[in-house]
């Protein structure tokens, strides 16, 4: 049944995924042409001096692809099963309402998992040709923020989505906006933080199984 | 007989509005049952609350005796739903679509599907999106009987169907359920496809039953009654005899679950000559206008 449900699934996300590999690995390249340019134009010495020492940023143009990622997948994902009810259909199938509704989560979060895993070894190999381990680890612990931001706002996204209460819905809003930024403006990374995103994005995943409660009871 | 379906005391309103109170019916296995009524008196929150989609504000509805609140998953194996509109997953083929639902239902049988489909002038790749409204019935009506189910849930089958489409949709469910002894609920905005096809009828109107019997005794025993008034000031009331009645200018009409002897009898009581009363005969939808009013 899991997979018949990932099939489901898939036909509706799969061009989004596609478009999104596609951009992942374009900003990719050009951070990767940027690199070769800096350090060309620099020195390696210089770029690198500049980079530790003055903080200059190199990898940042992918900083807000995941959170793009997360939004876009969940609004291809739900909008088509919100649009004329049609999570009834869904809701009708002989499975258990939650579970289906995690077993739709899952596979959005899968695909999500999976992309942020290419943009995670590509960007590894692209700084690793011309930074120590030190600075390749900097940078992946910042991308990680990053990834987890892009999943926190696909949880979000799928919640306000399904949630059928438009004042609920305008609620959600400036709380997932408020709950995001918390990725993107934190200073450095440290594994506390990481847990606590870790945390609260179990709890977003919770939040859906709340709003497709609301759709279930008819709540209006 | 078992009963399938089982309203008790069922009361809902949204907010303030009461949709209706005390709605009570049961459905018999191997029934065809129409809950029938004006736009707004609760049909579609009624399939919704036996769904699962809906919790009722009091009440209860069973589903082969389990809460229809909270339907396991075998027994919603054993209800096939038409959604009102025929709506369907829109971006799968119908190739895709059978695929899909194949999995979920252990009795599938992918043959009355295709069967169906191959009415139709559409390929099997082609997506439910570039179909026509008719068409898109069909598909949705082929998933159900290729479900097997043993009741079929179908609201407002008719919607956006031209009368082809309506016909081929009632031709095959017919041959279905009788083949099969499946129990059907339905509703349907189009009464008069409803004629030769209901076994029972529950109609309603505004938070009240109006009828709760078998087609064939509703057909037997509602009459209309139309006869000339010689005041046509004159005001009738609904009451035990008169269920609906009609005034225009001198001529009147009465509908009534009373013979031709107890009308004459009642406008007899009112002083109103009943020598020109003349039992008028009806089509379903006339008796179903008769008795739930036009407006």
């Amino acid at each position: 049944m899991y997979s018949a449900l990932f099939y489901k699934e898939w036909l509706k996300v799969r061009w989004a995924v596609f478009g999104l590999t596609i951009l992942s690995l374009l900003v990719l390249t050009y951070i990767a042409l940027d690199l070769a340019y800096y350090v060309e134009f620099m020195t390696a010495v210089g770029f690198w001096g500049n980079v530790i020492l003055l903080g200059m940023p190199f990898f940042t143009d992918i900083r807000y692809t995941p959170l793009l990622s997360g939004i876009i997948v969940a609004i291809v994902q739900f909008s088509p099963e919100m649009n004329l009810s049609r999570l009834k259909l869904t809701l009708h199938l002989p499975v258990e309402e939650n579970k289906l509704l995690f077993q739709m989560i899952s596979v959005g979060l899968l695909l999500l998992v999976l992309l942020f895993l290419i943009i995670t070894i590509l960007l590894w190999i692209i700084i690793g040709i011309y930074f120590p381990v030190e600075v390749v680890r900097f940078a992946l612990n910042s991308l990680a923020l990053w990834l987890l931001g892009g999943i926190a706002a696909y949880f979000l996204t799928s919640a306000i989505i399904l949630e059928p209460v438009w004042t609920r819905r305008l609620i959600l809003i400036p709380v997932a906006l408020g709950f995001i930024d918390l990725f993107y403006s934190s200073g450095n990374p440290h594994i506390q933080l990481t847990l606590f995103f870790i945390i609260t994005s179990v709890v977003a995943a919770l939040l859906i199984s709340y709003s497709g409660y609301h759709f279930k009871r008819g709540i209006k | 007989m078992e009963n399938v379906v089982e309203v008790k005391n069922l009361t809902h309103s949204y907010g303030k509005k009461l949709v209706f109170e005390d709605f009570n019916f049961e459905i018999k296995s191997g029934r065809i049952f129409g809950l029938l009524g004006k736009n707004g008196t609760g049909k579609t929150t009624t399939i919704n609350i036996l769904n699962g989609f809906l919790k009722p504000t009091s009440g209860q509805c069973l589903m082969f005796g389990e809460n229809s609140y909270k339907l396991p998953p075998q027994t919603k194996a054993r209800v096939g739903f038409l959604i009102e509109g025929h709506i369907q997953y829109s971006f799968m083929s119908i190739k895709q679509i059978e695929k899909f639902y194949s999995a979920f239902y252990p009795k599938w049988k992918k043959e009355p599907y295709y069967e169906l489909m191959a009415k139709l002038e559409v390929t099997e790749d082609q997506k439910l999106s570039k179909m026509s409204c008719g068409q898109r019935s069909q598909v949705a009506l082929g998933l159900i009987l290729a479900q097997d189910p043993d009741l079929l849930i179908l609201d407002d089958y008719s919607m956006g169907l031209d009368a082809g489409y309506r016909r081929l949709f009632l031709d095959y469910l017919i041959e279905y359920a009788k083949a099969e002894a499946k129990t059907i609920f339905i509703t349907s905005h189009i009464i008069q496809d409803l004629e030769n096809f209901l076994d029972d009828c529950l109609i309603i109107d505004y938070r009240s039953v109006l009828v709760a019997m078998p087609i064939t005794e509703f057909r037997q025993t509602f009459k209309q009654y139309k006869f000339h008034l010689d005041n046509p000031s004159i005001k009738f009331s609904k009451n035990e005899v008169v269920r609906n009645f009609e005034v225009l200018k001198d001529k009147a009409t009465i509908y009534s679950f009373a013979g031709k002897p107890e009308i004459e009898a009642y406008l007899n009581s009112l002083s109103i000559n009943s020598s020109t009363v003349e039992e008028i005969p009806m089509t379903l939808e006339d008796a179903f206008i008769g008795i739930t009013g036009k407006y």
